[in-house]
């Protein structure tokens, strides 16, 4: 029996010393040491990498600027909608009364789970919470499916990262969100499937003005025109929300979270009418389908004092609340008939590019018969001719240096002129004449001074330079008439209204004023001057010399009556893209500007491949500007100044006369110019033709019934094209109809060209049909 | 067996009352630990206990109450009596641990990330038998240490071999728990009883080349294991995966900084750390409380075992003075194990910290464990307390 040792002897003393020395001192130490070394030398490193971790960055989108028109008519606004958020993270769940019930159900049979069993009590494999998670992104792919169109697959990626915060789609509507809504509270998902404010853009006027505009992807960035040029200023500074949250992606309490506020986006006031857009969009869809044109027709007005734009357009145009989609329903087809996926998808790109393309500032062209006003301008500046000086033209000229005599578009030739009637004429020797005189180094002098050779500055993309290479006097007697090199229609109009203000070249801009969230003016742009091109008595002098084209020449199917107008004509050929495909191609246009005495604005439209026959400035194009003149003008306030004929003929809306004594009637009539019969007996008017609110000429001799019925008879419209107006008006008179004259003018050398009321359709007895004239000799290239 | 003294030869005045530093210690410790266990719970409760966010510290305050009744009680308890619990403390746990094997109690094991370390006691909760086996072998060991005698304890045959039988027996028994952790403890435990009981020292340098050997030879040839020793060097270079739970107990402490974000502001706690409430409790206090309040928790530890070890030397009957020892040896390795996890010193296993880890066994056997330390120092002669 061994006895027990009760004393403790010295070794285990010195032992136990070692073992506290050893614990409290070098173990302790070390993890002293280490926290030293973790939390006071490394903090920095540690607290970035945990708020990293930790925190959740939102982008908060500020609201994208709205676009005015100058008159502050909204063109493209942002209108708040929803954001669809994924949390991927959270799709796995992490217990089993995380469960929707459904899932609970259906997890308690695959596992034979007795249903006593408590749900507190069952656990989840990590393989359980896996399939869980591959079920549910299923179900919510299928669910973005249906609702949204969204592809399966992205879905389904976006749901395997490892992420809390996954976008799913932008600019969700209302009803939408809601059904989504409805599926993740019925499955449990609503912490992982929710919704945040978007903003979408809309352009309520869908097509108007959409070149100019642009669009915008679908992160409400700007893919082209304004909204790309000024992205930056319309998007604003996003604001962020950083929230601190736990390892599922879940905000912790509010005090975690940091606000830095948007800045909303700035809107743009543009120099651009609303109602001067809407009659050039009109007038060139008019044009496109009179000309039955192929390719395109553009439009630019502009105003000569600011050098603003009051309207620019291009037809056929696109959608910009739809910009994907093809115009051109013909070539959208031709497109998905391609069979290879890389080509087709290339050439649906290109064709969305095109139709993106805002022609008026991208399209290159040769200018044609409109450059002769530059040609002239800069020949009457250098003093090497005056409005005087006499030309002759035998029908063409020869150069030095070109084998073949060079045509001008009247065969036998204008004869003797002066530069005056040259360019009413619009001669092509002349011009050359004139611009061999002022010779190869001025005249790139002055068509660079112009701004032909560099982009004109206007605060839109995709702005082009034409191609100009002036090597021989061939090529400078060429160019003296617009042929052989190219520019793009803002040039011109740019040109033309430094010619027309007294010679001061301007940079183009459309934006007005940018202005802040609050409505306050952040930013204003007017008139930029580039530099004097001509002098101010070059300039009258063009202007005078210009309106006579109109008055008496080339230009003449553009005149309106009441307004002093100037122009000039042009028609070219598509030389490179005839020899292609075997067959005559061009593009006819007409630069105008008015008033000619003190000009305002000028406009230049421009068909490309108009096809109806025959074809030239002065035909296909210069009726539309006559057409777009006679509307703008009246709504600038330009007030007419008639001829006494043209005051006869002028355009006056006919009044209600109903209930008036027949003094008064004829009194009221009277006034307008115009004349009356009477049929009855009665005190008072009853009926009258033509009938109220319609536009008629002022020399129109009205029916007033007093008592008596007006006859009800229908009448056959007849064909009146290729009549002389005094011709059409004898034979709508017989039949118990009136015509009236758009433009309001007509001197015996015009025909008719177009009517209202179609031929053989039948109207009402006392109808008014409006016709169009022109003068059908006027085919000047 | 062999009969104990029942009287003292020579009677020597004892203090006769329990060392009032080590139970101001035991009880600032408990405190701390019960706040701080509140804070780093909640929300992990939240997230697992239907919203109750109060659920892990109500169960734990309840067990530290009964803890404290129980260490009191067990301090007027005189601890010479112990030696008859030994063998059976041993017994009943190597028992309890057996039924791991014993069909239909086996049910009531419960497992936990494909480890089956705990037993369900229908009505009350789950309790570790690993606790048991670690109070059986501070019993035991210290016992026997002092039965054998400086002598005997210094061969191999009595000094070594019947622990290490002792320690075995226990480690197949863990070997199907599959708590490596839990054998790490208890043969550290062990081993440092033999070694204060007058072990010859050549076997523990023996010893220790062997394991380390074996260890070397081990992580050589077994991929996984070598993997888990480097994310151990640089847990970054996997963060999400078998790197995850250093790397978020290193951001939590690192972004305590110096004067920590305060009590309840850890935002690591929120799902990021694994086990907040319990193996990495210190992440969560030093990210709140920063390095001044980890030091200063430290610094009671420290004293805490440095009183326990104080007690030990100033006992004059070599059971005590084992006992003693003994117990405060767990304590550190414990506290020790679990601070070198936490901060990334040590591999990741599993280690709690005593008086701050949620578990209310384990809690409720530290303050008991506390009470015998109390007595121990009650039997301190006053001479030599002096």
């Amino acid at each position: 029996m061994a006895k027990i040792e009760r004393k403790s002897d010295r070794s285990i003393r010195r032992r136990i010393l070692f073992l506290a020395v050893v614990f409290c001192l070098l173990c302790f130490g070390a993890v002293i040491a280490r926290l030293v070394y973790i939390q006071v030398l490394n903090r920095d490193f540690y607290l970035q990498k945990a708020l990293t971790n930790q925190t959740r960055d939102v982008t908060i989108y500020p609201t994208r600027g709205t676009i005015y028109d100058v008159k502050g008519k909204p063109l493209a606004i942002s209108a708040s909608t929803e954001m669809l958020i994924l949390n991927p993270r959270q799709l796995s769940p992490s217990k089993f009364t995380d469960l929707s019930k459904a899932e609970q159900e259906e997890y308690r049979f695959t596992h034979h789970i007795a249903s006593d069993t408590k749900s507190s009590d069952i656990e989840l494999s990590d393989g359980d919470k896996a399939a869980i998670k591959e079920t549910r992104a299923q179900a919510v792919a299928q669910v973005l499916e249906e609702t949204l169109e969204l592809d399966r697959e992205t879905v389904l990626q976006k749901a395997a990262k490892d992420s809390a915060y996954q976008v799913l789609r932008r600019g969700v509507e209302k009803d939408d969100a809601d059904v989504i809504r409805a599926f993740a509270k019925e499955n449990k998902l609503s912490g992982c499937l929710y919704f945040n404010d978007d903003s979408t853009r809309y352009y309520p006027y869908g097509s108007f003005l959409a070149h100019v505009l642009g669009c915008v992807g679908t992160d409400e960035q700007g893919l082209t025109g304004l909204e790309k040029q000024y992205d930056d200023v319309l998007t604003g500074t996003p604001g962020r929300s950083v929230t601190l949250t736990d390892a599922h992606g879940n905000a912790l309490t509010e005090d975690y979270e940091t606000y830095y506020e948007p800045e909303e986006g700035q809107s743009l006031v543009l120099t651009v009418d609303e109602v001067i857009q809407h009659y050039l969009e009109k007038h060139l869809e008019i044009a496109y389908n009179d000309n039955n044109v192929e390719e395109s027709v553009i439009g630019i007005v502009m105003d000569v004092e600011d050098g603003g734009i009051l309207a620019m357009a291009s037809y056929p145009d696109f959608d910009p609340n739809d910009p994907f989609t093809l115009t051109d329903t013909a070539l959208a087809e031709e497109i998905s008939a391609i069979e290879d996926d890389e080509q087709r998808s290339t050439a649906r790109s290109e064709a969305i590019y095109a139709q993106w393309s805002n022609k008026p500032v991208s399209f290159m062209y040769y200018p044609g018969s409109t450059f002769k006003i530059i040609t002239a301008a800069s020949a009457l500046e250098e003093g090497v001719v005056t409005e005087y000086t006499p030309f002759y033209c035998p029908g063409y000229k020869v150069v030095e240096g070109w084998g073949k005599p060079i045509h001008c578009w009247k065969a036998g030739g204008h004869g003797d002129e002066n530069l005056r009637e040259a360019l009413q004429n619009s001669c092509n020797p002349a011009l050359m004449t004139v611009g061999l005189a002022l010779g190869r180094e001025r005249f790139t002098q002055y068509v660079t001074a112009f701004g032909f050779r560099e982009k004109t500055g206007i605060d839109l993309p995709g702005e082009a330079v034409g191609m100009y290479n002036m090597s021989s006097n061939v090529d400078l007697a060429v160019y003296s008439f617009g042929q052989n090199f190219t520019i793009t229609p803002l040039q011109l109009v740019t040109a033309v209204s430094a010619v027309a203000n007294g010679g001061t070249l301007l940079q183009p801009h459309i934006v007005k004023e940018i202005r802040n969230a609050d409505g306050t003016v952040a930013q204003s742009f007017g008139r930029t001057e580039v530099r004097q091109v001509i002098s101010k008595e070059t300039s009258d002098l063009m202007c005078d010399m210009l309106e006579d084209v109109v008055t008496y020449g080339t230009g003449k199917n553009s005149y309106v009556a009441g307004y002093r107008v100037a122009g000039k004509t042009g028609t070219t050929e598509k030389i490179a893209e005839m020899n292609k495909e075997g067959r005559d191609l061009y593009v006819t246009s007409f630069v105008a500007f008015a008033p000619a005495d003190n000009p305002k604005i000028a406009v230049l439209i421009l068909l490309d491949e108009p096809t109806v026959l025959p074809i030239s400035g002065g035909l296909n194009t210069a009726p539309v500007v006559r057409r777009f003149l006679e509307e703008v003008l009246p709504y600038l306030e330009v007030a007419p100044i008639y001829t006494e004929e043209e005051q006869s003929s002028r355009s006056v809306l006919m009044p209600d006369l109903t209930g008036m004594s027949f003094s008064e009637a004829e009194a009221a009539l009277k006034k307008l110019g115009m004349t009356c019969a009477s049929s009855g007996s009665a005190s008072a008017v009853t009926d009258q033709v033509p009938a109220a609110g319609t536009v008629v000429a002022s020399n129109t001799k009205a029916i007033l019934y007093l008592g008596t019925l007006k006859p009800d008879k229908q009448v056959t419209v007849p064909d009146l094209h290729g009549m002389t107006l005094r011709n059409a008006r004898a034979t709508l008179q017989n039949l118990g109809l009136y015509v009236h004259v758009s433009g309001g003018v007509s001197d015996g050398t015009q025909t008719v060209t177009k009517q209202d009321a179609e031929a053989q359709t039948t109207v009402a007895y006392g109808t008014v049909i409006t016709v169009e004239t022109a003068d059908m000799a006027q085919r000047a290239q | 067996m062999r009969e104990f003294p029942a009287d003292e030869p020579v009677r020597v005045e004892r203090t006769g009352h329990i060392d009032q530093p080590l139970l101001l210690l035991t009880l600032l410790l408990l405190a701390i630990g019960l706040i701080c266990l509140f804070s780093a719970s909640y929300a992990a409760a939240y997230d697992t206990q239907n919203g109750n966010a109060a659920y892990f510290i109500i169960r734990q305050g309840i067990f530290a109450v009964g803890g404290v009744v129980v260490m009191l009680l067990l301090s007027r308890f005189d601890y010479h009596k112990l030696h008859y619990f030994a063998i059976p403390s041993l017994l009943l746990a190597i028992a309890v641990m057996a039924t791991i094997k014993i069909p239909g109690i086996k049910n009531y094991w419960v497992t936990i990330n494909d480890a089956t370390r705990w037993i369900r006691l229908p009505g009350i909760g789950t309790f570790q038998p690993s606790e048991l086996a670690k109070v059986a072998v501070i019993l035991c060991f210290s016992s026997f240490s002092a039965i054998f005698g400086k002598k005997k304890m210094h061969t191999l045959r009595w000094g070594i071999l019947p622990f290490g039988a002792i320690i075995g027996v226990f480690a197949v028994l863990m070997y199907w728990e599959k708590h490596l952790s839990g054998t790490a403890i208890i043969a550290a435990i062990g081993m440092l009883i033999i070694f204060i009981g007058g072990a010859n020292l050549f076997w523990f340098v023996l010893g220790g080349a062997g394991v380390g050997a074996a260890g070397v030879w081990y992580i050589r040839r077994n991929e996984y294991a070598l993997n888990r020793i480097k994310i151990w060097l640089d847990p970054f270079t996997d963060p999400r995966g078998l790197g995850w739970q250093g790397v978020q107990s290193q951001l939590a402490i690192g972004s305590g900084g110096f004067w920590g974000l305060g009590l309840g502001q850890s935002r690591q706690k929120h799902l990021w750390l694994p086990e907040p409430a319990n193996d990495f409790i210190f992440s969560v206090v030093c990210e709140e409380l920063g390095f001044m309040g980890a030091a200063l928790i430290i610094l009671v530890f420290a004293l805490l075992i440095w009183r326990g070890y104080y007690i030990a030397l100033k006992c004059d009957d070599k059971f005590g003075t084992l006992l003693a020892a003994g117990i405060t040896t767990q304590i550190a390795v414990q506290t020790v194990l679990n601070l070198g996890v936490v901060t990334g010193l040590l591999p990741i296993t599993g280690a709690s910290l005593p008086f701050f880890s949620y578990g209310g066994t384990a809690l409720l056997i530290q303050l008991a464990e506390m009470g015998i330390l109390l007595s121990i120092s009650r039997d301190i002669p006053l001479s030599k307390e002096g």
